[in-house]
């Protein structure tokens, strides 16, 4: 590849569809010539490439410069930390999940990791024997292991069907991604209250020397964080454009901008429609606003309240704002030098 | 041996920190508290320590802790219901029990009914345990205040033992003024048996920390306790600002059957001159033994030498090599 920047992507897993389905939403299209091909396009970033891998190879890839960015869970970046590996953005909204220790159902008497603590030194006192952890995330199992006063536990990594570690009698317990818990219950096993060792989602890492060092990773960075800035932002908003009558747009500025639920983003923006005002003091105004979609059918009604008709609401597929926070809470990263992978701030 | 380690490796010790877990333990058993929950205490002593309410904290995280569904006051139907069924389709073929039988559930749901009604107890052991926990001071000071709390006849044999530990520092050359004896000498697990302790050096690196764990080797499987131990240094720590170079090393015993005292000044010259030395009290059988006189004189091959010869020593031990 001739490109100069590379963006390492899953080539298949639970999050491999989900992130080209984000791109694209973004205005970053991946092409793709073929499915078997591992390598592709970003067309919206010049110069960019794309390396298909596991989700696991991308962290080593984005380690060893290979690709200078990748995107992949939360969960193996915290598995497999490395200080040239910094986490660019944290919350891209899909792919969400969580790692946590699950017990067989049947342990009736084991809810907490208290309780699970107490069950190892069973194990020890009874069978002579550790307490079997099964898992593909071996590093953080054994930190949150050792954070809840259990130190007696024996490591059994496994790949794939772990939540049938404990029925099939190589593991007492797992540690195990878990997106809806039905696999769990399917397989009699319950997580346990405090047993949340991280809350993951997809994220979008990069290179540490590359971005320090090379302007035209950190330019590639800008176009996608301005992309993935301002379609994650307009997914908060939507448009809604509502007619009022009133004596003046003075009139219906004030009534909408003393309630927060109707104020919009910076204003209201107010136009008359021509001719309708003929027999009537009152004259009809076509109203714009950007209302957040977490409060917007409160927001509607308010708006009914306060006379508004004909309610209109259009999604908002990107929203620019004068800068994208990710893009300057990166620079600020870099400029301070602070550690690549704020690995403690992730664990509960 | 683990402050002998920091200073050799450039880093001068400040402070080390001893406590005691036997007397942990010892106030534990005064008012019948089983093992287990003793543990559970020891895995939260550093609470007491940190939060201003910490007996209270403790408290509740040991009624979570025992809590049973029978003693939930306010379990839904729905949930009861759940647990029936759980318990029903246990003997299915295939049903995930992990390596617990039916019996060690229900074995320890009636043992979490009989830790629960330790709670009075378990509450008077941790309002002396919170008092202990603000007491760190020299040895003098931390005796006459330790006598003022209830249950002093518990201490007696920490006291002695500090008092011994001091005594063998100072031949090491950590002086009086560096040691401060901290009752409640929080360790993260909860093996240890006997003294614990702590260094930290003079620009406030926490640097190394261990005890005694007699009982370690029965927790990985052994049948029975096996006096041991150990220390851990924390690199990370222990490298901040280390300038001192590893010594070409060689080993060498120190034989000092009449007076250790005698034996820890000759071991302490040979390892700050970078030989890896091991002190016995009796005739060893290492490649090279220096024997210490009841005098503090040491014997090599015939010769003898005082402390003030060291180099002498050294000269005729790498000639003999």
């Amino acid at each position: 590849m001739n490109n100069s920047v590379t963006l390492a992507l899953p080539s298949k897993g639970a999050i491999a569809e989900p992130t080209t389905a984000f791109l694209r939403d973004c205005g970053l299209r991946v092409d793709k010539p073929n499915p078997r091909q591992y390598t592709g396009a970003l067309p919206a970033v010049p110069n960019m490439a794309v390396l298909f891998q596991r989700v696991t190879d991308i962290v080593y890839k984005v380690a060893d410069d290979t690709a200078q960015f990748g995107i992949t869970g939360l969960d193996v970046v915290h598995e497999y930390p490395h200080e040239n590996v910094l986490i660019v953005h944290d919350d891209l909204g899909y792919g969400e999940c969580r790692l946590l220790v699950a017990v067989p159902e049947a342990w009736l008497d084991v809810t907490s990791m208290s309780d699970l603590a107490d069950v190892a030194l069973d194990f020890r006192e009874l069978y002579h024997r550790n307490l079997r952890v099964a898992t593909t995330f071996p590093f953080m199992a054994r930190k949150f292991m050792h954070q809840h006063g259990i130190h007696h536990f024996t490591i059994v990594n496994a790949e794939g069907a772990i939540e049938a570690a404990p029925t099939i009698g190589y593991a007492d317990v797992i540690v195990d991604l878990v997106a809806t818990g039905t696999t769990l219950r399917e397989n009699h096993l319950k997580p346990l209250t405090d047993g949340i060792i991280l809350e993951s989602q997809a994220c979008l890492i990069g290179s540490r020397d590359a971005l320090v060092n090379n302007a035209d990773v950190r330019e590639a960075a800008r176009i996608l964080l301005e992309h993935m800035d301002a379609s994650l932002q307009g997914k908060m908003y939507s448009q809604v454009t509502i007619n009022m009558r009133a004596a003046d747009q003075l009139d219906i500025a004030r009534r909408l901008v003393s309630n927060p639920l109707t104020a919009g983003l910076q204003g209201p923006t107010i136009a008359p429609i021509y001719g309708s005002h003929e027999g009537t003091s009152d004259q009809w105004f076509t109203v714009t606003l950007i209302l957040a979609n977490k409060a917007l059918l409160k927001g509607v009604d308010l708006l009914r309240t306060l006379g508004a008709t004909d309610v209109i609401v259009t999604p908002v597929r990107y929203l620019f704002m004068d800068h994208a926070p990710t893009y300057k809470r990166l620079c600020d990263t870099l400029a301070t030098g602070v550690t690549a992978l704020p690995r403690q701030a992730f664990y509960r | 041996m683990a402050a002998s380690g920091c200073a050799l490796l450039g880093q001068p010790v400040a402070t080390i920190n001893l406590g005691d877990a036997q007397l942990l333990r010892a106030v534990l058993a005064s008012r019948d508290i089983d093992t287990r929950t003793q543990r559970f205490v020891l895995s939260h002593i550093s609470v007491l320590k940190e939060l201003p309410r910490g007996v209270d904290y403790i408290l509740d995280r040991f009624d979570a802790q025992v809590a049973t569904p029978a003693s939930t006051p306010a379990l839904e139907s729905a949930a009861i219901e759940q647990e029936f069924r759980v318990i029903l389709e246990t003997n299915e073929r295939g049903r995930a029990m992990g390596g617990r039988t039916q019996a060690d559930v229900a074995r320890r749901l009636v043992q979490r009914q009989q830790r629960a009604a330790q709670r009075e107890q378990l509450r008077e052991v941790l309002e002396i345990l919170a008092q202990l926990a603000h007491i760190r001071g020299r040895l003098p000071e931390v005796a006459q205040v330790l006598t003022g709390i209830a249950g002093s006849e518990l201490w007696s044999s920490a006291l002695t033992n500090w008092a011994d530990v001091i005594r063998l520092l100072d031949v090491y050359g950590f002086s009086e003024d560096k040691v401060v004896v901290t009752p409640i000498l929080a360790r993260d697990w909860e093996y240890y048996s006997g003294l614990t302790f702590e260094v930290y050096t003079e620009d406030g690196h926490h640097v190394a920390g261990g005890g005694r764990y007699d009982e370690f080797a029965r927790l990985i499987g052994a049948p029975r306790d096996i006096p041991a131990v150990g220390f851990t240094y924390y690199l990370d720590a222990l490298l901040t600002g280390q300038t001192a170079q590893p010594a070409d090393t060689l080993f060498l015993d120190v034989c000092a059957p009449a007076n250790k005292e005698h034996g820890i000044r000759w071991a302490q010259l040979l390892r700050e001159r970078g030989f890896l030395v091991r002190l016995a009290e009796s005739a060893c059988d290492g490649l090279i033994t220096v024997v210490i006189n009841p005098d503090a004189s040491a014997v090599f091959l015939d010769n003898r030498y005082e402390l003030s010869q060291c180099d002498d020593l050294i000269a005729a031990i790498t000639r003999w090599r």
